[in-house]
């Protein structure tokens, strides 16, 4: 953490809006890079923005510098990203609870099909079908695994950064990713490994 | 051959996170292993896909448009908190002011607690017999007076065997309030208004109305919201009532800093002239400006789009040269 962001902190600490805003703006454009990411629609990630630093506003005061400010603010990127409920009526619930979530995934595992509606391979050319493929898939992960994937491929966080954030182990957030990972490529198999 | 070891090597190895010896381990077994080589080639056509999947950055525009609404959204709720600091400090000072008075207040609320207890039995809905509100106003009647607003009635039971009836409504009584435009309460609900009315209708009525005093202001929590509504209200007229409002403040690194703000994202004209000219005001007065302040004249000097505004900002700048 710089001199320069520990005053600012300080500052939007005794309540200096002007302050605070100065040190949000060094992180709030990757914030909603990410919430975007996670969600997939402006509405939602505009929603997801404006939770989050209402939230790092009114919790500002208890952040004692225990860790770097980035962490903290990712944490409840996380957090809020996790329990979001979209706008959009996609999602139902999501679990953040791991029982809850083994559950789903057993679920998953039983009783998952996937309706075979994509075009065939060969006719998988622009980018935009990848996108949308991709996004079917990641749709498919519980949201934590969906999160810590995110976080690792499209954000680059080390394991241990995303351990840090998600306040959890690095062989957890190993498992969580790997998991991901053979998910998505189950998912994907039928267009790329044809 | 232990296979699950180097599945977690191959997924370690497209994440980047293997040193070179797990590198050069896995590269040997895989010379050796046709199993792990079809594992490690579908995890790279994986990541292959995954590499054409760049999603770009949010558009500018939808991060301005963010900050805009986050900026609105902190002042709002800026200002909740100090009108709260405000009442609790109000309460806690008459507290603690002497220990004969804090013995009063507790009785008070002993007292209070008391008849609450025997007024309310459920909190939100207030419960009254037929005798209550002839007691309290006079008949019904009177209760439904001009003033009073019934609505909302809910029936509970209509189909009584012993005839009695029973059901809620929410009755809303308009509140008259008269003081003076400086009393800190009369503030209070005035600077609420301004910064949380729907109606820009009004949030204008409240900020004329406190224009129609002919005294100067000095409430910070007045001051503070004006700011916010001349830099973020959406309605021109309402930011336009609140920039006239502004020469009843005295003049401050606050009130400047606001008006380089408008200066650089208003995108009417007219509020754009009006900061400039409190700005060369402000300078003859012999306010000072800093390197940023100079900075946004500058800009403004030569790129606005307004021949006013980039000739009164020169006529500034030539002040300090």
């Amino acid at each position: 953490m710089t001199q320069q962001e520990t005053e600012l902190i300080i500052s939007a600490q005794k309540g200096n809006i002007t302050a605070f805003e100065q040190l949000i703006y060094n992180y709030d454009k990757k914030v909603l890079s990410l919430a975007l990411k996670y969600v997939r629609n402006e509405e939602d990630a505009r929603d997801i923005y404006q939770d989050v630093f209402i939230r790092v506003f009114k919790g500002l005061k208890n952040f004692q510098f225990k860790s770097e400010f980035s962490t903290w603010l990712y944490r409840i990127v996380t957090n809020v990203c996790l329990t979001h409920k979209t706008n959009i009526k996609k999602r139902e619930f999501i679990s953040i609870h791991p029982d809850e979530e083994q559950e789903e995934n057993e679920n998953m595992k039983q009783g998952f099909e996937i309706v075979d509606d994509k075009p065939a391979p060969d006719r998988i050319t622009d980018s935009s079908e990848i996108s949308e493929h991709i996004n079917q898939a990641l749709e498919s992960l519980p949201a934590r695994q969906k999160m810590i994937f995110i976080l690792k491929h499209y954000e680059g966080y080390k394991l241990k950064e995303i351990a840090e954030i998600l306040k959890c182990g690095e062989g957890t957030i190993k498992k969580y990713l790997f998991e991901a990972v053979r998910k998505m490529r189950t998912q994907l198999e039928d267009l790329y490994y044809a | 051959m232990n296979h699950k070891k180097y599945k977690i090597l191959i997924d370690e190895y497209f994440f980047g996170d293997i040193n070179n010896a797990e590198k050069n381990e896995l590269e040997e077994h895989l010379k050796n292993c046709a199993l792990c080589r079809s594992e490690f080639n579908s995890t790279k056509v994986l990541h292959e896909a995954l590499l054409k999947d760049k999603l770009p950055d949010p558009d500018e525009n939808i991060l301005t448009e963010a900050r805009k609404e986050l900026r609105i959204s902190l002042r709002a709720e800026k200002m909740k908190l100090s009108l709260w600091k405000r009442i609790s400090g109000k309460f806690s000072s008459s507290f603690f002011l002497t220990p004969q008075l804090a013995a009063a207040a507790f009785s008070f609320l002993i007292i209070g607690l008391i008849i609450g207890y025997f007024v309310f039995n459920s909190p939100g809905t207030v419960h009254y017999s037929l005798e209550n509100i002839q007691q309290q106003n006079g008949n019904t009647e009177a209760m439904l007076s001009d003033d009073m607003k019934i609505n909302n009635i809910r029936f509970i039971n209509k189909n009584s065997v012993d005839g009695t009836v029973d059901f809620t409504f929410d009755a809303v009584k308009p509140v008259h309030i008269k003081g003076k435009i400086n009393d800190p309460e009369i503030q209070s609900i005035l600077t609420y208004s301004m910064l949380n009315e729907d109606n820009p209708g009004t949030r204008l009525n409240t900020i004329s109305l406190i224009n129609s005093s002919s005294q100067p202001q000095q409430d910070n929590d007045i001051k503070n919201a004006l700011l916010s509504v001349i830099k973020f209200d959406n309605n021109q007229g309402v930011r336009w009532e609140a920039m006239k409002l502004l020469n009843k403040f005295k003049f401050d690194d606050q009130i400047k800093k606001t008006l380089l703000y408008v200066l650089q994202n208003d995108s009417s004209s007219g509020m754009r002239i009006e900061a400039m000219n409190k700005l060369v005001e402000a300078s003859k007065s012999g306010s000072s400006f800093d390197r940023d302040d100079l900075s946004v004249l500058r800009q403004k000097g030569e790129q606005d789009d307004n021949n006013y505004i980039r000739y009164q900002a020169k006529t500034v700048l030539k002040e300090y040269k």
